[in-house]
């Protein structure tokens, strides 16, 4: 067993509720979205994003728009959907009830 | 000093050195290689390369060529395609619990990188694991014999997926599909994909230069390309296939046409060796089966081996090979000549040997001879159901030994006393007057006198230590002036229908008496 490991997959299954997250508050390009999760220890290696960001979108959850950039080529921006917000609700909701439970166990035991 | 290299990458012109462009590229084509080729996995690489192209812009900051090393931090910035994946949740394939990838599934694909026409072949081949030139020999040949070759290949072509991503090739070759494999593969075809990005970039920069105009030749010239490859590939086929079926045909004539011949009803077992033998001297016929099969083999061969180079292109040094193969030929054809040459002299000269006696009739003052064909020809152990005729002549056959039969001719004369007499004349071609004479003298014809019957073979024969040398055997009756013959019916097909004494046909002849009445025989 590795923590490390155990760590990764703790991340994997909460990036895309902070995705989400960050979204909510405004439309983002990606960029600034991986600086964000880069900030708080979300995202090891950059790569990650891109496939859940490309599935996500496939599901309707974001919508993104192309947004000329004072340098350089235009800019993919992301936004959250009705579709997405909703989700987004569903899974904050079972982020709180998993802390909730998580704590409980380790604090009470 | 370092060779560097222009290149776009996210929609901005980069100058890269050529170890950081390689660097790259690997890694691109490793992204492409993970993710597929869906219009999503598209997407996903095209994000990250645009992501790629904003990192190195950044750590650029007004320096002017990309090194190894800034792409190496882009690498680690971004991920290798393991810990992509390891880091993202929703693949399905990737929710195993060891974090890796595995697939063992063997799949029949189209293969594209290998394709002559549209790859199923080259597919075949890699999923049976087999050179897919036997599945392009197999395909050819049935189309040239029922069409039902271009069928399938259609048939296949329609229903067969093209295998695109590494991922698909490995599939189509049964390999494991893991994350090292993946590598491997992805390494292996590098250089492969490297050379065609390049040409890309070229027609890229020809677009640019030559705008529309540029663009229409561009796709005329891969048309015209891929036309004379399709041409090209049928030529080759059509070459493959002649050859293939030149070589079978002459296989099968000269070293299985004993075993065709021996399926034959009536066959007599001899074996074309045997039958070579009842002419030629030399002690072993691979003298001439040999030099025959050559001949007829060489340009076959020069077909396959033109057609096989057009298929795959290779530069082996195709012209020490023709001269070889030429050489061998010219050798083949001179060996067959001389052989033929020195067999064509024992034909020079004509030889014969004539014996000529009274035929002492039982009752001397008989007025009749009777003429009359032996009805059972000693065939000794040959058995004449089955016999090889050639011409006027049949070679019978007894498990062991040749024995050529042939007719001979008879002929009704004037005797110039008043006895009947007989003369048989046996000719014979040699290689010198010796030697014909000896071969006509071992002719064997067959009669006997019994009261005024004279029983003649209907065949003469050479026996087994002698060869074929055209050898004849002329037998004349003479009667005498005021004397008859009658001629038997079964002796229609070897009376000589050159008659000197009656100008009438073998089948007027037979069954009936003649006189003998001055200078012509008339029918009694």
């Amino acid at each position: 067993m590795n923590a490390e490991n155990a760590k990764a997959q703790m991340r994997k299954g909460v990036l895309e509720l902070c995705i989400l997250s960050i979204l909510s508050r405004g439309d983002s390009y990606t960029t600034d979205l991986i600086n964000q999760l880069k900030n708080e220890e979300m995202l090891v290696v950059e790569g990650t994003l891109y496939p859940l960001l490309t599935r996500q979108k496939n599901a309707g959850l974001l919508s993104y728009r192309w947004e000329e950039s004072p340098q350089g080529p235009p800019r993919k921006y992301y936004a959250l959907t009705p579709q997405g917000e909703e989700y987004l609700k569903q899974l904050e909701e079972g982020w709180d009830k998993l802390v909730k439970t998580v704590n409980a166990i380790r604090l009470n035991g | 000093m370092k060779k560097s290299i222009k290149i776009s990458l996210g929609g901005i012109a980069f100058t890269i050195e050529e170890d950081a462009y390689a660097a790259l590229e690997q890694y691109v084509e490793s992204l492409k290689a993970h993710f597929g080729s869906d219009k999503e996995a598209q997407e996903v690489v095209s994000d990250l390369e645009e992501r790629a192209a904003e990192l190195l812009v950044e750590m650029l900051a007004g320096k002017e060529i990309v090194t190894i090393e800034m792409v190496t931090e882009v690498i680690d910035t971004l991920g290798r395609p393991e810990q992509i994946t390891s880091e993202d949740m929703g693949g399905q394939e990737e929710s195993s619990s060891t974090g890796r990838e595995r697939s063992t599934k063997h799949r029949l694909y189209r293969d594209p990188q290998n394709a002559l026409v549209a790859g199923v072949a080259a597919g075949l081949g890699a999923y049976f694991n087999i050179d897919p030139l036997v599945f392009r020999i197999l395909f050819a040949v049935l189309t040239l014999a029922n069409g039902l070759g271009a069928v399938i290949y259609i048939i296949l072509w329609i229903v067969l997926p093209q295998a695109e991503t590494v991922r698909q090739r490995m599939e189509m070759r049964g390999e494991e599909v893991n994350l090292s494999n993946l590598e491997k593969n992805v390494k292996s075809e590098f250089e492969k994909v490297r050379s065609n990005m390049s040409r890309n970039r070229f027609a890229g920069a020809m677009e640019r230069f030559f705008s529309a105009l540029g663009r229409v030749f561009v796709s005329l010239g891969s048309v015209l390309v891929v036309l004379a490859k399709v041409i090209g590939a049928i030529i080759a086929v059509v070459f493959i296939g002649i050859g293939l079926m030149g070589i079978m045909a002459s296989v099968l004539s000269l070293f299985m046409g004993d075993i065709v011949v021996a399926l034959l009803p009536n066959h007599s077992g001899l074996t074309i060796g045997q039958l070579l033998a009842t002419t030629f001297d030399i002690g072993s016929t691979l003298w001439i089966l040999i030099p025959v099969f050559l001949i007829v083999l060489i340009p076959f061969l020069t077909l396959i081996f033109l057609g096989l180079r057009m298929v795959f292109r290779f530069s082996v040094r195709g012209s020490v090979i023709f001269v070889t193969a030429a050489s061998v030929w010219i050798l083949a054809v001179l060996m067959l000549a001389s052989v033929t040459f020195l067999q064509a002299r024992s034909f020079t000269i004509r030889e014969s040997v004539k014996e000529r006696f009274e035929l002492s009739l039982a009752d001397s003052t008989a007025r009749t001879l009777r003429l009359v064909g032996d009805e059972d020809f000693d065939y000794g152990d040959y058995n004449p159901e089955k016999m090889v005729r050639i011409d006027d002549y049949s070679v019978a056959y007894n498990g062991g030994f040749t024995k050529i039969i042939g007719k001979p001719k008879i002929f009704i004369a004037k005797s110039e006393s008043d006895r009947f007499e007989m003369s048989v004349v046996k000719k014979s071609r040699g290689a010198t007057r010796q030697t014909a004479k000896s071969s006509a003298d071992a002719v064997k014809l067959e009669y006997t006198l019994v009261g005024d019957r004279l029983v003649l073979s209907p065949y003469f024969y050479i026996p087994y230590a002698h060869k074929w040398r055209v050898q004849e055997v002329e037998v004349t009756i003479f009667v005498p002036d005021g004397k008859a013959i009658y001629i038997e019916h079964n002796l229609e097909n070897i009376l000589s229908s050159d008659q000197e004494y009656c100008s009438c046909w073998p089948d007027e002849m037979v069954g009936n008496t003649w006189l003998m009445d001055d200078n012509r025989l008339v029918k009694q």
